[in-house]
């Protein structure tokens, strides 16, 4: 996977605020409340390596199946959100 | 802890999981009879040998292509930062995915990569800093569940010595 297309994926499908710094970072926000945070690398040409690929996918709380779906497009931002809404719902965040 | 050396454990701790050695006990009792040591024993070695097999078919049928090759762990002492201080050492874990090595502090999910432990070490400091800055200036109001406990852990062990010390540094 490239950097940008999980960059995009992140960027348009999580609700929240970017931050900065040497990595990019974000915040999940739902209904006012910092729910979750994602880091990720700046754009590079070269693909992602498997261990932040790893990390990226379990701070977003996604299996890998569901991690694909995310970056591929079959995983919408409102679906995304209403997977976080059934983790908090569960009590997992 | 990797989920790898998770289930050798459950394994190696729970040797009447439906093997051997419960099923000689229960026919014994079905018998009125007390089972030998021997027959105990040799249903021990069964039960073992058959987590063991249970343990290499999860290797060989895990989807193996994303996990680390290796897991440990170590503790650092410091966060690189002169503002930034730990109170106490902390304990991070360390995977190796071959081409990259992942540190993380899963108390607070901070993490950072890099070619070699030193560089992982490194970025996950620096991703500590960032989260403790980023959580000291947003309301506790405003934070989830998991940040408010990140932040309640970040505050037990970093020392913010306030601007002044990085002038000093």
């Amino acid at each position: 996977m490239k950097p940008r297309d999980v960059a995009h994926a992140i960027e348009n499908k999580t609700p929240g605020d970017e931050g900065g710094g040497k990595e990019r970072s974000k915040w999940i926000v739902l209904d006012g409340k910092r729910v979750l945070r994602v880091t990720y690398p700046k754009s590079h040409s070269a693909d992602i390596k498997r261990g932040t690929l790893e990390s990226i996918r379990k701070m977003l709380r996604l299996d890998r199946d569901q991690f694909d779906d995310f970056i591929s497009c079959s995983m919408s931002g409102s679906d995304y959100e209403g997977h976080l809404r059934t983790l908090i719902s569960s009590g997992e965040l | 802890m990797s989920e790898r050396h998770t289930k050798i454990t459950k394994y190696q701790w729970d040797p009447m999981g439906g093997l051997g050695a419960h099923d000689v006990a229960r026919r014994a009792w079905h018998e009125g009879a007390e089972p030998s040591g021997e027959h105990l024993l040799h249903a021990l070695r069964s039960t073992i040998a058959g987590a063991a097999h249970s343990i290499y078919a999860d290797e060989i049928t895990e989807d193996t292509h994303c996990s680390p090759a290796r897991t440990w762990s170590v503790s650092i002492a410091g966060l690189g930062e002169a503002r930034y201080r730990l109170r106490c050492p902390i304990v991070i874990m360390l995977e190796d995915y071959g081409t990259e090595i992942v540190a993380s502090w899963p108390d607070v999910e901070a993490w950072g990569a890099g070619g070699t432990e030193a560089d992982a070490i490194n970025a996950l400091k620096d991703d500590l800093v960032r989260l403790y800055i980023e959580l000291s200036s947003v309301a506790a109001a405003e934070l989830g569940k998991l940040p408010r406990r990140w932040m309640m852990s970040l505050a037990c062990i970093v020392e913010d010595r306030g601007e002044q010390s990085d002038e000093t540094a």
